[in-house]
């Protein structure tokens, strides 16, 4: 509960040519369940590239744990958007999972039956292990998203970055991801998120970043999620569709 | 055996079996990166740098079979290839199938007419340079077997080391670059096997035919399993076989070149994997 998992200090960075996100500070809790919340188009995933030492920063500093992302990769695990994966690729639920392993094991390391028996324990603590065998192309949404999860799990990182973890799936599988979260933040794990239900903020999150190309609020739900910083971050035009219980 | 077939056909059946096994190991990868459009641009992209080599080769008086620099040729002049296909998407608002389509026709259409210039003034033995479009093991040397051989068990080892970092690539990059494999590297690392295969291949499948060892053996063995692994197992034995078979064929019928009968054998091999798994119910 100490230090800051990540520090951003005026952060920009260009994305295919344009400046996707401008001057941007924050610092992000230990420990915590964070969001980053923003309008389209905002720079919310540009941001996690950034996080994760993928792409060139223009100014600024980011620091997770004290050092540079590059060098704390081996520490960080990311969950990409469901979207951006061919779910019809040749691989079962176990076979995932065991990917979360691919650092630990290097080129030629045998997978050993410890290895296996952790890729079952990932499953078991994200309430998958029935499907070990089944082919990713058969699983929904919410299934799809726990797999992911599980291999996020066995990596063990202390940093854990998600892009829209609940996009796109159903209620009762958003629950489960919830509590696989939280457990994983009560186990001394780190996680950002990106986030698009403003109705949900609440309720799930410890902490908020506002992301509109530069950030425009950060700090606990509480403080921070107000009425008048959403506007700030959203324009007031789209307020009402996008308020909820916020 | 060597009595049974005679000892060139033995020799091109040796190329071919590994070679087949390696293109289709390889060719897992490549059909799963969705990399076999690029593969063709490559392939096609040989022809100049072919026959220039060929030309090199007779102006130093070089013995007419030297594949050594024509093959050099060949890889440098697909190289280009790949590097104006990159020039043209950085450069310009053209997308990749633009990019490619137009280095496959142009580099293709250059390499026809060095052909066609080459035949008219007549020089050397240009019958072989026929050999690199077509395919044709009839004058498969020692040393071409050897050279094919060493290259695609270099391959297939590439595979095997890097079998899971080229996974984590082809299905999660980012993923993939987190576990310490960078994205520019393992893209590197596909397209530079894609390109050894596609060279080694010019003399057995010959140009125009051999993205197929790196497609449809791929495809075939996609409809059979439910894992990389295992995919490019089946891949690399149902591209051996099919080069195997073919030599074979096209050894008994001289007329009939190599490349053309290995793609029609891996065709039905392919059609009939596709009626029997919809069959059994098993398509995945």
């Amino acid at each position: 509960m100490s230090a800051d998992a990540i520090s951003v200090t005026e952060l920009t960075v260009d994305y295919d040519g344009v400046t996707a996100i401008k001057d941007v500070d924050f610092a992000v809790r230990a420990e915590k369940l964070t969001a980053i919340v923003g309008p389209n188009g905002a720079g919310k995933s540009t941001l996690i590239k950034a996080l994760l030492g993928l792409i060139p920063t223009r100014t600024g500093s980011i620091s997770c744990f004290g050092t540079l992302p590059k060098q704390y990769r081996k520490n960080i695990s990311y969950v990409p958007q469901r979207a951006q994966i061919d779910w019809e690729f040749p691989a079962n639920v176990f076979d995932v999972v065991a990917m979360g392993l691919y650092g630990e094991l290097g080129l030629l390391r045998r997978f050993s039956s410890a290895h296996k028996d952790r890729v079952h324990s990932a499953l078991m603590d994200v309430d998958m292990a029935d499907f070990a065998a089944r082919q990713i192309s058969q699983l929904s949404g919410g299934q799809q998203q726990r797999v992911f999860l599980a291999r996020s799990i066995i990596q063990d990182a202390e940093l854990i970055l998600l892009d829209e973890p609940f996009g796109g799936i159903d209620a009762k599988s958003e629950a489960v991801i919830v509590d696989i979260l939280r457990s994983q933040k009560q186990n001394g794990k780190s996680i950002v998120a990106v986030h698009h239900d403003l109705s949900t903020v609440k309720d799930y999150f410890d902490d908020i970043i506002l992301l509109n190309k530069t950030v425009t609020a950060f700090g606990p739900v509480n403080d921070v999620f107000t009425k008048s910083n959403i506007e700030k971050t959203y324009g007031v035009s789209n307020l009402d569709f996008l308020t909820g219980r916020g | 055996m060597t009595e049974l077939i005679g000892y060139n056909t033995a020799l091109a059946l040796v190329g071919a079996l590994l070679f087949g096994f390696s293109s289709g190991h390889v060719g897992a990868f490549v059909y799963l990166r969705k990399a076999s459009l690029l593969s063709d641009s490559l392939a096609h992209a040989t022809l100049p740098g072919l026959i220039i080599g060929f030309l090199v080769s007779t102006f130093f008086g070089m013995e007419e079979k030297n594949s050594w620099v024509l093959l050099l040729g060949a890889g440098i002049s697909a190289l280009f290839g790949v590097v104006v296909i990159q020039w043209i998407m950085t450069r310009t608002k053209l997308g990749f199938d633009t990019a490619i389509a137009a280095v496959l026709s142009v580099f293709f259409g250059l390499g026809i007419v060095l052909l066609t210039g080459v035949q008219s003034v007549s020089v050397g033995q240009q019958a072989g340079l026929e050999d690199y479009i077509l395919g044709s093991v009839s004058g498969m040397l020692f040393q071409d077997v050897f050279f094919i051989g060493l290259v695609s068990i270099i391959c297939s080892a590439a595979v095997v080391v890097y079998r899971r970092p080229l996974t984590a690539f082809i299905f999660d990059p980012v993923s993939g670059e987190m576990a310490g494999y960078a994205q520019h590297r393992m893209s590197f690392l596909l397209s530079l096997l894609a390109l050894v295969i596609t060279i080694i291949g010019l003399k057995i499948v010959g140009l125009i035919l051999v993205v197929a060892m790196l497609t449809i053996p791929a495809a075939t063995a996609r409809l059979w399993t439910t894992g990389v692994w295992s995919m490019s197992l089946l891949s690399a034995f149902f591209g051996s076989a099919s080069a195997g078979t073919g030599v074979i064929i096209s050894a008994l019928f001289p007329s009939l070149p190599s490349g053309a009968v290995i793609v029609i054998i891996m065709f039905i091999a392919l059609g009939l994997s596709i009626v029997v798994t919809n069959l059994r119910g098993s398509n995945v």
